[in-house]
Parts: structure tokens; sequence; C-alpha cells
């Protein structure tokens, strides 16, 4: 990972920083608690990259609704949801064994009866309900009007309109015991998943340990440790060194080197993460005084549309991870996704006339934000290069990732450079988060950090909100992207793709969402 | 029993052979048939289930695969799961451009731009992206599948795509050996139990009139031919039983023609003995006075051979009678208890003076206290001629001896000559009626009727007669046993 804002990381900032006083706390506790007495047992260590500066630690992870680095990965193995995502996406049962729709706003789960949380405790439709209720996700709190329960199995969750992604929102929702979190805050985490959290080691990795009385498929693994590397050589020798066995993130130069060893394999899927460049699109704000922000202008902002040599980043950037250039902050993976839409070509003639038309033929100077890592950094200077031939003096803001997250989140950049993941396979979140209006009370806009507003988009989002035949909006969605296209709404520049190596001893499928779940790896007869 | 095992064998191994013959290509001509219609079945499936998913590919294509990619792999996979025997799914345009594989489930989408375009390279389904349904065999060595080339057919009759989709016959094979294995399973039980009742009904038809037909024959052999087997059949089964019932009331007619002959011969030869003896009793006695009176020494020798002719012909008159008397049935002996010893001893006492002018030496070894229950003239006719003969077949100065003990219920006695011996083939036939042995014993003092006389005694009371020699002048020795 380099470095990518997520809506729900924007909402977890405030709750680390108040848990942020339990730290040393918890971590000496825990600390104690390590010990090696699974040295003869089956384990899987793997090693994850972790940016600098971002080191959320272990009180975190009672928050069941985070999903920074070090938290998604060990809590996809801790909770379930009442539904999840295959490898591929498709929406399967999980703690809901099934599920049906007496009417358009209705969703009735009926619950698996036979399940127990990790401590003992009973699953029913209470935990459902108790967990969206404490869930910090207003997007999906706006939809949802009334949840009923029928019987302890049995839970209606009423929206407030059609909703066509609304299972796509509960693959996240992990469910958690409401007498447990009542009693303790839920701490040390307590889900119905395949793995009970094990400990924390300082500061850089969980262990999980198996959970024997798990409902569904019986996990190999009595252990299973995530190291987090916030250095990349240190990561590539502890792999060396044979002190983890699954590793993600590699530069194409180790791709290609692991790729050739016999006791190793790597893996690559293509990793629904877009990077791109997005603008504050107010006409005035702190940083230009009187003076119009010339990135409201359209023209503008196709002008450094135009400026930008993907070739050149993409060579660059390639030194570092896989990447492709994108047209749009989907690809044809996600439903939505425009085929005809096409880059703006490299042309400085274009993007000088561009210039000229929007009246700033002698250029400007503006500031870029940027989480200074690699190879953002590098991606930065060639804009920032790219953008000195059309005469816009670049200011670099090299920033660490919580200085960005929370300039942006006081939407206080002009200029900045940020990425997205798809938690669906729908384009519709973008609508909802990216592309709307900022809307609060309908959760709409959430990470729409530049208060970019079109009405037609608006329209849009508010019809493929209640639409769910995809022959209708599919169209509508490949038309919002176009609208999006053609005001320059972001200036997308590469996806990435999802690397991965692992020695001999075992086999690894990685998922399309990326997460890691410890029954895709399998260990070798 | 076992001869008529082997009967039953006989007649089952070639029907058994026939069978597994007529089965194994019935078995065949059903699982060829089977296969034949299992894959009849499979391709019109296959048929139908492309022909009613193309649209669900191509018009899924057109919506989602360069918008939801996802979601078209799904849609596809499930499309697949539905048919046991889809493994792969191609649409392609009728230029040859694979627009989509359905390998790309699995392996991520296809990056034209990276990879270039693909097109079909086999020119059989290059031409047939344009026709109508179109079936691809490739059930070779090398490829076990075949292909359904389905044109799809736009609302507008517009054709731009067609589905290609692959079928195994992986299930067709095991269906096939599923259908071996049942047909094969059925085939040897049906021949199982096909032996079973073809060897119940041999039993029945074959070998149980067989089997009473040969106790028949068995019987017949006896002599009892009152029994009657019943004819079951009209076939050639109960054409032979017929026979031999037929065969047996015609021997028993045959034998009691035979009995009835017999006893007139019987009858005949008494009452010729009796007829011939009488005249010879006057005639001998004269025979004696014109001896005694004759002077001429030639007519003396004449006289001479005349009476010894004369006693030969009385002899053999005694003899036949007393063969004659011992065939019949109708003679009852009175029985005596006899000292067997005290007995021989009498009977040698008549002899002496042959014994003597031959020197022979005779020594009864037979202990004391030996009794039999018998008829004692037909006794005396058995030692008489037994004597008799050791003594007239002996060499001068030999010896005759006679022994006799218990053996098993019988008294077994045996009575040794040192004289000229027999071969085995004279031994074998010793005790046929006017057998002399050789040339020299043709002479007036043998009938050859003596051995066969002591024969019919000794066996109408139940004993058993034989000679031993060790050969031509090493004597012999009579045994014979009787009942005690």
């Amino acid at each position: 990972m380099i470095f990518n804002i997520k809506k729900k990381e924007l909402r977890t900032i405030i709750p680390l920083i108040i848990l942020i006083v339990n730290i040393v706390i918890f971590s000496g506790c825990i600390e104690k608690q390590q010990n090696n007495d699974y040295q003869e047992e089956e384990i899987i260590r793997i090693g994850i990259y972790l940016p600098p500066n971002n080191n959320i630690t272990l009180p975190s992870i009672t928050d069941f609704d985070n999903y920074s680095p070090q938290i998604k990965y060990p809590s996809a193995n801790i909770y379930d949801s009442l539904v999840e995502f295959d490898e591929k996406y498709k929406i399967i049962p999980s703690l809901a064994e099934s599920w049906h729709n007496p009417d358009n706003f209705t969703w009735r789960f009926i619950l698996r009866n036979d399940i127990k949380f990790q401590n003992g405790y009973n699953f029913s439709a209470e935990d459902v309900k108790y967990t969206i209720e404490k869930m910090n996700n207003s997007r999906l709190l706006s939809i949802i009007e009334k949840i009923i329960i029928i019987d302890n199995y049995t839970i209606d969750i009423i929206t407030s309109k059609v909703e066509p992604t609304f299972l796509n929102c509960l693959t996240q929702l992990y469910i958690i015991s409401k007498k447990y979190h009542i009693d303790t805050e839920n701490f040390p985490p307590v889900g119905t998943g395949p793995y009970m959290f094990h400990n924390y080691s300082n500061g850089n990795s969980i262990t999980l340990k198996k959970y024997n009385k798990y409902w569904k498929d019986d996990f190999i693994f009595d252990y299973a440790t995530f190291r987090f590397y916030d250095n990349y050589e240190e990561k590539i020798d502890a792999f060396n060194l044979g002190d983890v066995d699954l590793i993600d993130e590699l530069n194409p130069a180790d791709y290609d080197r692991f790729r050739q060893l016999n006791d190793t394999a790597v893996v690559n899927v293509s990793y629904p993460n877009v990077y791109y460049i997005s603008f504050d699109f107010k006409e005035y704000n702190k940083y230009w005084n009187e003076e119009v922000n010339p990135v409201s202008n359209v023209s503008v902002r196709r002008a450094i549309y135009y400026a930008i040599n993907i070739t050149t980043i993409i060579e660059q950037t390639n030194n570092y991870t896989i990447v492709a250039p994108v047209s749009q902050l989907v690809n044809s993976n996600i439903v939505g996704c425009n085929p005809k839409i096409k880059r703006f070509e490299y042309n400085r003639s274009k993007a000088l006339q561009c210039m000229k038309e929007a009246g700033y033929e002698h250029g400007f100077e503006i500031e870029l934000d940027f989480f200074n890592t690699t190879p953002i950094n590098i991606v930065s200077s060639l804009i920032a290069d790219n953008l000195k031939e059309i005469n816009i003096s670049v200011k670099m803001d090299n920033l660490t990732y919580y200085e960005l997250l929370q300039k942006i989140l006081n939407h206080d950049s002009s200029f900045f450079i940020i990425g997205w993941q798809m938690e669906s396979r729908d384009a519709m979140e973008i609508f909802n988060d990216v592309l709307s209006s900022v809307n609060i009370s309908k959760g709409y806009g959430e990470a729409n950090l530049g208060y970019y507003s079109n009405a037609k988009i608006d329209n849009i989002t508010e019809k493929i909100n209640n639409e769910i035949n995809d022959k209708i909006r599919i169209p509508l969605m490949q038309e919002g992207f176009q609208i999006a296209y053609q005001d320059v709404a972001y200036i997308p520049i590469f996806e990435l793709r999802s690397t991965y190596a692992f020695n001999n001893r075992i086999s690894f499928t990685p998922r399309a969402d990326t997460i890691i779940k410890l029954n895709s790896i399998s260990i070798n007869s | 029993m076992k001869r008529y095992l082997s009967v039953k064998i006989k007649l089952l191994m070639p029907l058994l052979f026939i069978l597994v013959i007529v089965f194994i290509a019935s078995s065949f001509f059903i699982i060829e048939r089977e296969s034949n219609e299992a894959e009849t079945t499979l391709i019109e499936n296959a048929i139908s289930f492309s022909s009613l998913s193309a649209e669900n590919v191509v018009e899924n294509y057109d919506l989602y695969y360069q918008s939801g990619f996802y979601k078209y792999s799904e849609i596809i996979e499930e499309l697949i799961s539905l048919n046991r025997d889809l493994f792969k799914i191609q649409l392609i345009d009728v230029n040859g451009k694979i627009l989509f594989d359905s390998d790309e489930i699995l392996g991520g989408k296809y990056n034209e731009n990276i990879y270039h375009e693909r097109y079909v390279s086999d020119p059989e389904l290059l031409s047939s992206l344009t026709k109508s349904t179109y079936t691809l065999d490739l059930n070779n060595k090398e490829y076990q599948y075949f292909m359904i080339v389905q044109p799809f057919i736009e609302s507008f009759n517009a054709h731009r795509y067609s589905v290609v989709s692959f079928y195994s016959y992986d299930s067709l094979n095991m269906e096939v050996q599923n259908i071996f294995f049942e047909v094969l399973l059925l085939t040897i039980v049906f021949i199982i139990i096909s032996c079973i009742m073809i060897f119940l009904v041999l039993d029945r038809l074959i070998t149980i009139p067989v089997k009473k037909l040969s106790n028949k024959v068995k019987v017949l052999a006896e002599g009892a031919f009152d029994d009657t087997i019943p004819i079951n059949s009209n076939d050639e089964i109960g054409e032979l039983t017929s026979s031999v019932n037929k065969m047996g009331k015609d021997l028993k007619k045959s034998r009691e023609r035979l009995e009835r002959l017999i006893e007139e011969k019987e009858n005949f030869i008494v009452q010729l003995s009796h007829d011939l003896k009488t005249p010879l009793g006057p005639i001998l006695n004269l025979l004696k006075i014109i001896i005694a009176n004759e002077d001429d020494k030639e007519n003396k020798e004449m006289l001479d051979v005349m009476q010894k002719n004369v006693f030969y012909m009385k002899n053999l008159v005694n003899n036949s009678l007393d063969l004659a008397r011992l065939n019949s049935p109708n003679v009852i002996s009175n029985l005596s208890e006899v000292n067997i010893k005290q007995f021989i001893n009498n009977h040698v006492k008549n002899k002496l003076h042959l014994i003597k002018n031959k020197l022979i030496s005779f020594k009864n070894n037979i202990p004391d206290d030996l009794t039999v229950n018998i008829n004692e003239y037909e006794f005396e006719v058995v030692i008489s001629n037994l004597i008799q003969n050791a003594i007239y077949y002996n060499k001068k100065g030999g010896i005759i001896s006679v022994n006799a003990h218990k053996e098993d219920g019988y008294l077994k006695i045996a009575i040794k000559d040192t004289g000229i011996g027999m071969t085995k083939e004279q031994i074998e036939h010793a005790f046929e009626e006017f057998y002399k042995a050789d040339v020299s014993r043709h002479n007036l003092s043998s009938t050859g009727l003596g051995l066969s006389i002591c024969k019919r005694a000794i066996e109408k009371y139940g004993g058993r007669i034989w000679i031993e020699s060790e050969g031509k002048k090493k004597g012999i020795t009579v045994f014979f046993t009787l009942p005690r």
C-alpha cells in the first residue's frame, strides 16, 4: 500500500485520537501475554506493508468498524458479517444463511442459529441490531430507516429507499456481541470468525489463534501473525530470512526476482485502488485570499490534465510498484465503468491553450499536498515538472499520513494526490462518496474533499440509488463518469496491481478485495 | 454317480459357452446402444443449453464485460455450474475474434492492450461461426470434448456473435462405465441363474430319466425283468425307456423259455441217462463173464476194449446224472453233519490200490474235529473227483496232501498234488463242462465233467472252488470253501 484514503478511514480519525490515550496501557498488558506456547503448532506469518507514521496501536482493534491496514486483515478473520464477498466480489451468505425481500424496502435476514461468539456468547438478531446502531457508518445509517427483530434469528432491515448495493454495504459490517461490547467495550476483540485475538507485540504485529468451534470451514493454521513493516526493505529482508511466509506489495524488480526463484511464488491481482489528483472546487479559499481559486476553473483543470505525461509517470512508478494508467476512478471490473472514456492525451500546446482560455496564460503557483512516500513523492515531482511547462509553479507539500489526512478532512487543500479503494464491485460508491455534492444528512459526498458539485451528477446519484435494474443504472453511471470527465472532477493517475510473494510451504490465492483471509492460504503437501 | 455328473457337465458346458457368447454379444449391443443414446442425449442437451444460454452470455457481455467484469464473471460462472458437462464458454464474433473466454474468470480479464487481440485459429471453428448451430466433435485421444457453436441472432435479426460452448465427455464416459459395469453384473447374474436353471432342467429332463434307465438296465442285468420304468416323455428318452421296458419283457420271456428248455434238457438227460444206465449193468456183468470164459487172446483183448468203453459210458452216464441233479433246482438234498477228515480217509481207503500202484504218499492234515453240514453224496462226488484227479495226474512216488481250516465263516479245504501241474490257460477253462486240458487226458478214464460237477456242488452251498498251480510239472492245489 502506498497511501489511499477511504471514507471509513476518515471516520476512524476521531476515535483514534480519543483512544490514543489508552495505547500505552493496552500494549503493556498485551506484552505480558506474549509467549511461545505455539511454537510446535502450525503457524502462518504474513508481512504487511504499513505506511510510515500510521502506527495504529492496539486499542483500535476493538473498533470493529475500522479499516486501517493493521485492523482490516485481523478483523476480516476475527469477525463475520451477515453476508460476505467471495474472492471475486460475489455476495455469499455468512451469518445470514438466507435473505429475502417482502417489499422493495425490507431486507429480511434469516440468521444462523448455531453460532457462538468466541467467548461462548450466543449470536442472535439482537447483536445484529446493536452492531448496526453502534457502527460508525453514517451512509449506511442514513439509508436504514428501521430495524425490526422478528425473532431471535430473523431480522428485518428496512431502508428508506430502494438500495441496490445494500448487501455490499453489509459485507464489512462485522458483527459484535451486544452483551460483550456493553461489558468490555469489545476488548479484547471478540467475534464469531475463524480466529481469535491472541496477542499484540511491540506495536508491529498481531497474532490470532484459531477458534476451534468455528461454524464454517476448518482452518489450517493454529496461529496467524500479521507483521507490519513501514520499511519496504525490512519487509523483503524478513521474507528472505524466512521470518514471514507471505508478503504483499512488491516492487516490479522484486516481483520479477522472486518469480525466478524455485522456492518462492508470486501472484498478482487487480487491486481496486486508483490514485488521482483532486482539487478544491470552491472559487474562494484561504490560499487565494481575494483571488479566485484557479483550479476551480474547469479550463485550468483540463490544462493540468493535458500537461501530465502519464507515460513517464507510469514508467517511473513501475520501478517501485506495478501500476497501469486509468481513465476514471474504476476499472472495467467494476459495474458502471465507462469504457468509452479515454485519458486526455499528453499535449502541452492544448494545455497552454486551456490556460490561456482560463486567463492564466502566465500561470500561477499552487501547493500540491501529498503523502511523502515512494513513489507518490516521485509522481508528485514528475507532475510538478509537467506543470512547470505550462507555467504552473508547484510547491511540494510533502506530508505525513496524518497531516495529509487532517488537511483534506478539513477541506483545507486546493490540490492534492489521494487514492480510492473500492469496497464493492459497483461504482455507485464513487457517486455516493466522491462525486456527489456534500450532503451529510443523506450520507452523500463524504469523500468529496474539494466540494465538487454538479447537479447532473447529483441527479444521477439519486437515480442510481433508487434503481435496481443494471440496464438502467449502468448507462446512468457511465453518463455520470462522462460528466465528471468533462468537468475534470479528478485526474486519474494509475491503478495498482496488488502483488504477493510467498514461500513454497504454502499456496495463496489473492482476493479481488485484497483482504487476506486465512482460508485463502493452504499448506502444500 | 460321477458318470452322471459328467454327463450333466458335458451337456452344460456347450450350453454355458453358447450362453456366455450370447450374453456377451447382447451386452455389447446394449452397451453400444445405451452409449450412443447417452451421447445423443448429451449432445442434444448441450445444444439446448447452448441455445438457451446464448442470449444470457451475449446480452450480459454487452452490459457488463466493459463495465462490471466481476459481475459478468459471476454470471458466466453460474451458467457453467448449471451444466455439469459444460466447462468453458467463448464469445466470438463472426470475424473470429475472441471477445470473451471463461478462462478469464480465473486468470483475470484479458488485456488486449498488452496481449493483443485473440482470434480463432481452427479453420473449421472459424467457418462454423457464420453457420447455424454447429457441433464440433473433438473426441479423440488428445481431446475429450465437443463444442457447440451457437449463433446469437439479435432482435433485429443481426448475427454478430456466436457463443462457443465446450462440453466434456467425462460424464458420458462415467455413464458408459456405469452402464458397462451394470450390464456386466446383470450378465453374470443372468448367466449364473441360467446355468442353475439349465442344470435343473437337464437334471429333470435328461439326467434323472437316464439314471432311471441305467438303474433299470442294472436290475435287468441282475435278472429282475418285472420292473418297468414309467414313461414321462415322448422324446428320445421316452422312446429309449419304452425300448428298455420292452427289452425287459422280452428278456423275461426268453429267460422263462430258456429255463423251460433247460428243465426239459435236464429231464431228457436224466431220462436218457437212466435209460442208458439200465442196460449197462447187465452188459458189464455179462462182459466180465465172457472175458473170464474167453481163451482166445485176440478176442479177449477186443472184449477188454469193449469193457473199458462200457465203463467209460457208465461213468459218463453217472456224471451226467450227477450234473443234471446238481443243475436241477427241484432236487432237494438231505444234509447231515460230516467229519471231513474221517470222510476223506474213508474215501481214500477205497482208492488205496490206485495210490499204492503209483507209490503215492497221502497226507491228511485236516484237524479231527472239523465238520461240515452237507449232503454226503454230493460231498462224496466232490472228494472223489478231486482225489481221483490228484492220484491220476500225480507222478509216480508223488504226494497228495489235504488241509482244511476255518476262514471268515467258511471252511477252506485244499487238496494238493505233485503231479503234472497246469498252465494259466488250463486253469481258466478247467471248470468248463467236457474240457480236457490236454491230449493225454483224452482217454476213457476221464469224462471232462468232474470239475464241472465239483463247481456246481460247491456253489450250490454258497462256496467257491479254484485251482492254483505254479506251472507245468509243479503240481496243483485245488481249493474250495464251504459255509460253516
